[in-house]
């Protein structure tokens, strides 16, 4: 358990508390101590740990609409352009970087939409889905729309500013990136 | 060799998301002996047996390996397998979600259920488009990833309601004399060593049913967090809170009376 990590997310204590091998008074009390802020949420998730009723119920007619529904929002959402970038924690974002070779800044500029991909030479973008799990032409899509502002909607918040964008090259180079590394993530070399 | 029209080409990805401890979160070994014999099955097998709901069933496929299975979809452009396996999917998470109808303390079934579907949704929608870790949680311990998940959209519907029970003095937070006189303070809860794990069930049931902020004391109280104590150094149910004793034992009170009558109600 991560100690001194005040401003952890309610959503991360609850799930490092659900990932624990026991919940008994002492991993309770660990966690009540470590982070009183989420004290409420903690007793809650404790007690739906350690439920001893049944947890599961007979779906009824109006269950299967929700279900149809669920399928019909899944085809809309995956005809929708996310940015690959959404969701990454702070270490995967430092191991996509490192992978690439490049700076955490440049990895924020494509979160936010201003590099334009078409800048980014297709080996690069080749090694960057490998390296996110995805495929090139989907990250091509992705890349080119801002992350969500919160996870909350289906819909990225806007189209990027084309006239805001500007070049993988650029972005390397403002990131503080040296001459041999731009020629060599530009494919100058 | 490998059986026609199976899911061995992808494999079992580790995965990637890293614990507090530094270390990758890995897969239960039963989980992952499983993965690697459904990569091996035929689909249509596979789509037969997600249904089965027993899990003394030897073809019961456990939700963490379904949801494997799903993920996996995004490598693959079979849209009907992905219908199947992702419809399957969703019965089995509202399997474990309040009924539409139930409303407990001004929470709607019908608005968590949506809630926690939506939001599940949210996260498999960035999985497609990249790699979701929270989802990670969720092919190790589904049941516990998915109360997490619920607990938050629960905690939101219940701040935007902003309800509080009329019978609390809004600033005191203290019990009106006519409530306080009617309940009692015994602690059903101070024999429940030997409670026979039936009647234990239905106390988690009734628990289930308190407002939050009365679960939360309860929750404590099972696990033996005294309410207060002179010792500065001892966790305590007023610390862990932060309210004053007062409002503890007046929310402990209204718990213990509402408890006394859910089981009543349920022996009758």
């Amino acid at each position: 358990m991560k100690r001194g990590s005040a401003a952890r997310s309610e959503a991360d204590v609850l799930e490092a508390f659900a990932m624990e091998a026991e919940h008994n008074r002492e991993t309770l009390e660990r966690y009540l101590r470590a982070y009183p802020e989420h004290a409420s949420a903690l007793c809650q998730l404790s007690f739906e740990l350690t439920r001893t009723d049944s947890e599961e119920r007979e779906l009824g007619d109006d269950d299967e609409l929700l279900v149809a529904k669920a399928w019909s929002d899944r085809v809309v959402a995956d005809s929708q352009v996310v940015n690959p970038l959404q969701a990454l924690s702070g270490p995967e974002k430092r191991r996509v970087a490192v992978g690439l070779g490049v700076k955490l800044q440049v990895l924020t500029l494509f979160r936010e939409g201003r590099i334009k991909v078409s800048s980014v030479p297709v080996s690069v973008l080749k090694d960057f889905a490998r390296l996110l799990g995805s495929k090139v032409e989907a990250l091509n899509r992705g890349l080119s729309v801002p992350a969500l502002s919160q996870a909350r909607s289906y819909k990225a918040d806007g189209k990027p500013n084309v006239e805001q964008q500007i070049s993988f090259e650029r972005a390397l180079r403002e990131s503080g990136a040296s001459d041999d590394e731009i020629a060599r993530l530009t494919g100058d070399l | 060799m490998h059986t026609r029209n199976t899911t061995r080409n992808i494999g079992v990805a580790p995965l990637r998301k890293a614990g507090d401890d530094g270390k990758l979160y890995t897969r239960p070994p039963a989980i992952e002996a499983k993965l690697a014999e459904l990569l091996d099955t035929p689909r249509e097998e596979l789509a037969t047996r997600c249904t089965i709901r027993s899990r003394s069933d030897p073809g019961f496929i456990a939700t963490e390996c379904l949801l494997h299975l799903v993920r996996a979809t995004r490598q693959d452009n079979d849209e009907r397998w992905f219908e199947q396996l992702f419809t399957e999917l969703v019965r089995r998470i509202l399997r474990t979600l309040p009924r539409p109808q139930q409303e407990t303390e001004g929470l709607v079934g019908a608005d968590i259920r949506e809630g926690v579907l939506g939001r599940f949704q949210e996260l498999l929608s960035i999985d497609r488009n990249g790699y979701c870790e929270r989802l990670d949680f969720f092919e190790v311990r589904f049941n516990s990833a998915l109360k997490t998940l619920r607990i938050g959209v629960e905690r939101k519907a219940f701040r935007a309601a902003s309800r509080r029970s009329d019978l609390e003095h809004p600033e005191t937070g203290e019990l009106r004399a006519d409530v306080e006189a009617a309940v009692g303070c015994h602690n059903p809860f101070e024999d429940d060593t030997d409670l026979d794990p039936a009647y234990r069930s239905r106390v988690d049931a009734a628990i289930a049913r308190l407002p939050p902020e009365q679960r939360e004391i309860i929750e404590m109280l099972k696990h033996g967090i005294p309410i207060e104590s002179k010792d500065p150094d001892m966790m305590t149910i007023v610390r862990a809170l932060g309210c004053v004793e007062k409002t503890v034992r007046n929310r402990r009170d209204r718990a213990f009376e509402i408890l006394r009558r859910l089981m009543k109600g349920d022996e009758a």
